[in-house]
């Protein structure tokens, strides 16, 4: 205990004194500055004067790279330098002159406290110091490189807006704003991460969003008492319910249209700096088989494609331990033609079904994971590995049997259907699988009552993680297994959306019927 | 602790999944033979009365269960005595359907494993179940009942054309007193078991909804069990009564076209989900039965340990499947008669005679706030 | 198996009864550890396949008795 605390006490930071402020003196004031930055040789310290009045010594102190050069130059130094000062002012308000005449920014401060000045620079603005004022302006000039925006790599479509979100907060904020045009979409701030001041915003349309889970989400971000934020995901796992368990309930999406649909579904965003995944809560199973391109297709296949997904996340975690049942447990459930090919195509393999299975999907996995993180003309080495040498010639030789491949190949498949869901499917996968080689399946039905139960337990902020999915009647359900066309749906999800429920009023269907 | 509460439809669907569970694969109204369907009926129609006393017992004691109300009308020592007779019934009850399903994997579905892994995991899956509470029960019943229903019925369509009705002749071909004899089994296994669903229907929201559920559960779970029965017979005459798990062998003879054959594996879904619901309700009283009498702060803290005897001690209970058999069919009945209707009466008396006395002492003392 | 059992029961152990000791939740602490005793010696006899008398025979024929007394 006494080491652990020990260890504790050493994890404190540079931090600065808060009553700590500005002196008089320029040089006393810079001296503190270089003192605080010493050892990093980006802090650019810029001393200049007044060509009229050259008692106007000042500095300006900024992190080289987190500025927009240009905007500094031609801003600040130049009319600081250029502009005439002796004549308009006493030098006791000269820092209120510069502020309200000189300066040409869109947001000038005056602070007298050391450690809000600190935080500026860091942040990117750039502060400027006036010999004998103990005053000091906070000047924002905040420009650095960035991703420009374009389409997200993780989740693209064929029919819908190409953008996806930066790495900038604001960018993020922006296009999300530029989707929701309404004094509604509030925006709040905070900064999580004692070493990395990650800026984090919680964001909701006010009159949607439930009181309660708002409430709930800021205690859970105050409750985070980390060292640093360098994504999103962290957020996502320390604010999660059901920490243990291998369904995500808190969502993500790199599109600013699927954003604000859930905005306005009632649903709160949480963007994270340097991050272009947006977390939404609360999150429940079904989204996991919502794609944005559902709402800009035709309902019905929309409706098709949901429930091929659902199907795929199904089958992938099912067939495996299914096949292996039947095989091992029940033969007699397959017609007589299909057991005589299963078996003369096991004839020689020495190894079990069970084992083939967990190998083989094993191998499926190990070449995905070394797929994705490959460079595309070595993935493409990857594929060739997978396919010929695994595929064909591992049958070939007699390791493994033909349906095993197939099984391992149709499963694969499946649970790429539903991207989000593809952490759980796998575990699930091998649960089920091992379930199974022990009981048949029984050993399946056991691990789905299992699986069920825990879902069923399994909440959100508060809402039933299972929400929507075992009803089809209300409107809960009309956006759950199916896609219903959105004249019908005219109420928002229940619970979710409840504080105002009337998406839109249109009652009939659209277009005119023939007299 | 929020207090769990499910709804009307939620309760039914466990009512008719419990009342199902092994009945379906099990099969009742042996003794009747080919006139078992009457036997149903006949097993529907007794039930009743003993259901309606349940449901006027709980809606009189809006939020408490067969506990409180025994502890409330018998007082603090012949309750306890009553509340432990309770616990055990559903604790041996929870074991008999255990091992209904040890023996229905041990000689049909899956010889090579032995019995006490599938017991273990039903264990296992009805402590997490439980651990879960009621509301969890009742929401995957409603997920799942529909599911069954639309199985069972596929596969009593697809049976019709191996269905021969003169099967069903002669009708009353024996006489009446086994008709009667299978009212009787039918009436005790499974209609009046669901007297241990006092045990947990404390969740229900008013007290109007007992009434409700109960009859209604009952009318559409006999249907069902009427409609398995009707195809078991004619699927299999009067040798209906020989099999161990009639509904097995009934739907192993179903196909359609050359394709689809030996679906008993769609049945044996049914069954491990009516097991399971049963044997979760059975623990589900038990352990509330034990915490109440112990004083236990929750339930929830001894769950694992009962399961785990329950197990151990189905296991123990037979030596082989004809015993079981036996047992189920000839002494069951009639073992289980006093839990079933001696005591509720004498309790629903009681509690009569005590409510009509004295209303303000059922009002300050028990608080009917519902 | 006897080495399964005395790994599970020790887990059990571990998970559930070191909680309550902490909370010093001493009724449930007791209960449970008491019907985890039972369950523990049955689970161990049962492994070295000791026979364990069932109620059903004693059941079986009180039921019977009783029958015989009434008819």
């Amino acid at each position: 205990m006494i080491r652990k605390k020990n260890i504790l006490d050493q994890n404190k930071n540079n931090t600065v004194e808060e009553d700590h402020i500005l002196v008089k003196s320029l040089e006393a004031n810079i001296e503190m500055f270089k003192n605080l930055f010493r050892d990093d040789e980006m802090l650019i310290i810029r001393k200049f004067q007044n060509k009229y009045l050259p008692t106007a010594k000042c500095c300006l102190i900024y992190l080289a790279g987190m500025v927009n050069n240009d905007l500094l130059n031609e801003n600040v130094i130049q009319p600081i330098l250029q502009n005439n000062l002796s004549e308009e002012i006493q030098t006791n308000h000269l820092l209120e002159e510069l502020q309200y005449k000189i300066i040409v920014s869109n947001n000038v401060e005056m602070v007298n406290r050391f450690d809000e000045l600190v935080a500026t620079v860091i942040s990117g603005d750039t502060i400027l110091l006036l010999e004998g004022n103990d005053n000091a302006l906070m000047i924002s000039s905040k420009g650095w490189p960035s991703r420009s925006i374009d389409e997200p790599e993780s989740a693209k479509v064929v029919r819908g807006p190409r953008e996806g979100f930066t790495e900038s907060i604001v960018t993020n904020l922006t296009l999300i704003r530029r989707k929701i045009n309404t004094p509604d979409l509030k925006l709040k701030f905070r900064e999580i991460g004692e070493r990395t001041h990650t800026k984090v915003c919680i964001c909701y349309l006010e009159g949607l969003a439930l009181e309660e889970i708002l409430a709930e989400l800021e205690k859970r971000l105050d409750a985070i008492k980390i060292d640093a934020i360098l994504d999103s995901g962290y957020i996502q796992e320390l604010i999660r319910d059901a920490p243990f368990s291998p369904y995500e309930t808190v969502g993500y999406s790199e599109r600013p249209d699927v954003i604000a649909g859930k905005l306005l579904e009632g649903r709160i965003a949480v963007v994270v700096d340097g991050s272009p995944f947006v977390l939404t809560v609360p999150f429940v199973l079904a989204e996991s088989f919502q794609s944005d391109e559902d709402y800009y297709n035709n309902f019905i296949f929309a409706s098709f494609n949901r429930l091929l997904r659902m199907v795929g996340v199904f089958v992938a975690t099912g067939l495996p331990a299914v096949y292996l049942a039947i095989v091992t447990f029940h033969q007699e459930m397959l017609p007589t033609p299909l057991l005589i090919s299963i078996s003369s195509a096991r004839q020689g393999v020495p190894f079990p079904s069970a084992f083939a299975l967990f190998f083989m999907l094993l191998v499926f996995d190990i070449i995905r994971e070394a797929a994705t993180r490959m460079p595309t003309p070595i993935g493409q080495a990857v594929n060739i590995v997978g396919t010929l040498v695994l595929g064909q010639a591992i049958v070939e030789a007699k390791i493994v049997s033909a349906p095993v491949i197939i099984i391992t190949a149709i499963s694969g498949i499946m649970k790429l259907l539903s991207p989000t869901a593809l952490g759980s499917v796998i575990v699930l996968r091998l649960f089920f699988l091992l379930l199974a080689s022990v009981l048949g399946i029984y050993g399946y039905i056991f691990g789905m009552i299992l699986a069920t139960l825990h879902l069923m337990n399994v909440r959100s902020f508060g809402v039933p993680f299972m929400l929507g999915l075992s009803s089809v009647k209300n409107h809960n359900g009309q956006d759950i297994w199916i896609r219903s066309p959105w004249w019908s749906m005219t109420l928002r999800p229940k619970i979710i959306g409840a504080r105002n429920l009337v998406r839109h009023s249109m009652k009939k269907t659209p277009g005119s019927k023939p007299k | 602790m929020r207090k769990e509460q499910i709804s009307d439809k939620e309760a039914m669907f466990v009512l008719i999944i419990y009342y199902i569970g092994s009945s379906f694969i099990l099969g009742v109204g042996g003794e009747a033979k080919n006139d078992a369907w009457i036997s149903v009926i006949l097993g529907v129609v007794m039930a009743v009365p003993v259901i309606l006393i349940y449901a006027r017992l709980l809606s009189l004691f809006p939020e408490k269960d067969l506990f409180d109300i025994l502890d409330w009308a018998f007082g603090k020592w012949i309750g306890k005595l009553f509340a432990l007779v309770y616990i055990w019934y559903s604790f041996h009850l929870g074991a008999l359907v255990i091992r209904n399903f040890g023996e229905f994997t041990n000689t049909i579905a899956i010889p090579e494993t032995p019995m006490i892994v599938p017991m273990l995991c039903i264990g296992i899956i009805c402590t997490v179940a439980v651990t879960s509470g009621i509301e969890v029960i009742g929401r995957i019943s409603a997920a799942v009942l529909p599911i069954l229903i639309i199985i069972v019925s596929t596969v009593s369509l697809m049976a019709i054309p191996k269905m021969y009705f003169h099967f069903l002749k002669p009708i009353l071909g024996n006489g009446f007193l086994p008709i009667i004899k299978g009212g009787f089994s039918v009436f005790s296994f499974p209609f009046a078991e669901s007297v241990l669903l006092m045990g947990v229907f404390s969740s229900l929201k008013t007290n109007k909804s007992p009434y409700r559920v109960y009859l209604l559960g009952t009318v559409i779970a006999g249907l069902l069990i009427l409609m398995i029965t009707f195809r078991n017979i004619t699927v299999l005459g009067s040798t209906y009564s020989k099999f161990y798990f009639p509904a097995h062998i009934a739907v192993s003879m179903v196909s359609l076209g050359d394709f689809l054959q030996r679906i008993e594996l769609a049945v044996a879904v049914d069954f491990v989900f009516g097991v399971f619901i049963k044997t979760s309700i059975c623990l589900l009283v038990t352990c509330k039965g034990i915490a109440k009498l112990l004083r236990l702060n929750d339930y929830r803290s001894i769950v694992i340990q009962v399961a785990l005897l329950m197990v151990y001690f189905s296991y123990t209970l037979y030596d082989s499947i004809m015993e079981m058999a036996g047992w189920a069919f000839k002494v069951y009945a009639y073992y289980a008669f006093p839990f079933q209707v001696i005591f509720p009466i004498i309790l629903f008396v009681t509690v009569e005679i005590k409510v009509r006395r004295g209303k303000k002492k059922l009002q300050t003392g028990v608080g009917t706030d519902g | 198996m006897i080495v399964l059992i005395i790994i599970g029961y020790s887990l059990l152990a571990l998970f559930e009864l070191i909680p309550f000791y902490h909370q010093k939740h001493w009724r449930e602490f007791w209960v449970n550890a008491g019907f985890g005793f039972c369950s523990f010696t049955i689970a161990v006899l049962l492994s070295f396949d000791v026979n364990i008398p069932s109620p059903s025979e004693p059941i079986k024929n009180m039921v019977m008795f009783v029958i015989r007394k009434l008819v």
